[in-house]
């Protein structure tokens, strides 16, 4: 599973409930998978890039890290049980978020939210391959 | 023509440890009483679909009530409330449903409460067996102890009120209706705020019948716990521990739902609770023909 940076930005500036939940955001956090380091950078609430080439030099907020399988069972049109969200994956099935905590829980709205996006993001690259 | 809820809403004046509270319960239908308990940090409208169903109320009472400091329940005039944070008790829970049975004079109700209230089923089970019939523990575990670390992050001044009803909405399951996924999280977004973690304390760190849920007597009052597939709070391994120690208790899963079943699918919940209502009526029949 690839996620196109480009798409993901876009998507996430196109949804209306991330937009909400994500306003005064400034922010920049990681999406890991077993094959990509997303850097997600927000300001005022807006994603300005989604940087696929990610170092560990690189400041971050947060994390939302997982295996290959953690992402596929997280995206599926319909989750497996406990994979209905990160948190759920986490306490469950050892999905990692991590990083400032007071950051997280302020807007885990918005972070519930990615998931749903990534999703969509993931179903239409399925459909365009 | 206009269209109107069979559903009428009243306050009840009770005295629960030496304070009177005025208290807001709904009810509908008739037959069999049935008190219903909502979620911790939530209100009676949790019930609202199964009280509108007239598959439901036409032989069961149904009544739901919102906790002191919930919904329609104000905190009590004769006391300093906002000088302490507040706390929900165990002692505190069982006094008050003890009395709102008897303020409303139900003859041995059935007992239906979810997540905390469902804890709840399993306390009033085996503290006060005489004053049911039967309970019904949607959601109900022996303890729910190990995140207790979250609490903080739960009663805030840097996190808005808008965190609570998101990890609800991580509750339920994908499947349900979202036009229900999101009242049910509308619901919980108008919680006051100290409220959810109050109520939690009772869910998280009081509720604890790991050497006491075996004393349960199910020939005295019926022990129903039904487990959500998708409820990360209360996990169906979880669900199937309590029901294993009361001898004589029924388990019942509930595959494709989440934490609040009355609220999130309610189409599906009714398929599954109406003869859940429907035998625990009966086990009252039992009992008062052995007594």
């Amino acid at each position: 599973m690839e996620i196109n940076e480009d798409r993901l930005r876009d998507a996430l500036n196109a949804d209306p409930e991330f937009r909400l939940q994500a306003r005064y955001w400034n922010t920049q956090f990681r999406i890991v998978t077993e094959s990509q380091n997303l850097l997600v950078r927000l300001a005022d609430g807006e994603v300005t890039a989604v940087d696929a080439g990610a170092t560990p030099f690189d400041t971050w907020d947060f994390q939302l890290a997982g295996t290959a399988e953690h992402w596929a069972n997280l995206l599926a049109p319909v989750p497996p049980p406990f994979f209905q969200d990160y948190y759920a994956a986490m306490l469950y099935h050892g999905f990692r978020i991590e990083g400032n905590m007071k950051t997280i829980m302020a807007y885990y709205p918005a972070i519930r939210r990615t998931r749903e996006v990534l999703a969509q993001v993931v179903a239409r690259q399925e459909v365009a391959a | 023509m206009s269209r109107f809820a069979d559903v009428a809403g009243r306050y009840v004046y009770l005295t629960v440890q030496g304070v009177e509270y005025r208290v807001y319960f709904e009810e509908a239908g008739s037959g069999t009483p049935v008190v219903l308990q909502h979620t911790a940090g939530c209100d009676n409208r949790q019930w609202r679909h199964l009280l509108e169903d007239p598959d439901v109320t036409a032989d069961f009472r149904l009544i739901a009530v919102d906790l002191p400091y919930h919904g329609k329940s104000l905190p009590p005039t004769s006391e300093r409330w906002w000088t302490t944070e507040y706390t929900l008790t165990e002692e505190f829970l069982l006094a008050f449903h003890v009395a709102f049975v008897e303020a409303l004079e139900l003859d041995r109700p059935v007992y239906m409460g979810c997540s905390m209230g469902g804890h709840l089923a399993a306390d009033l089970a085996l503290r006060h067996p005489g004053s049911y019939r039967a309970v019904v523990g949607i959601e109900a575990t022996l303890h729910s102890h190990g995140m207790e670390r979250i609490l903080p992050w739960l009663y805030h001044p840097e996190i808005g009120n808008d965190t609570k009803p998101a990890l609800m909405h991580t509750l339920c399951a994908p499947d349900s209706p979202e036009e229900f996924v999101r009242e049910t999280v509308w619901v919980y977004s108008q919680g006051a705020p100290p409220v959810f973690k109050g109520d939690l304390e009772y869910y998280m760190v009081g509720h604890d019948l790991t050497e006491s849920a075996r004393e349960i007597d199910t020939d005295r009052v019926g022990v129903w716990v039904l487990s959500a597939e998708y409820d990360w709070a209360a996990p169906p391994a979880a669900c199937a521990a309590l029901a294993a120690e009361v001898r004589g208790s029924h388990f019942v899963p509930m595959t494709g739902i989440g934490h609040f079943p009355m609220s999130e699918n309610p189409a599906r919940f009714k398929q599954i609770v109406l003869p859940v209502l429907r035998e625990a009526a009966l086990s009252g029949q039992v009992a008062a023909v052995r007594a």
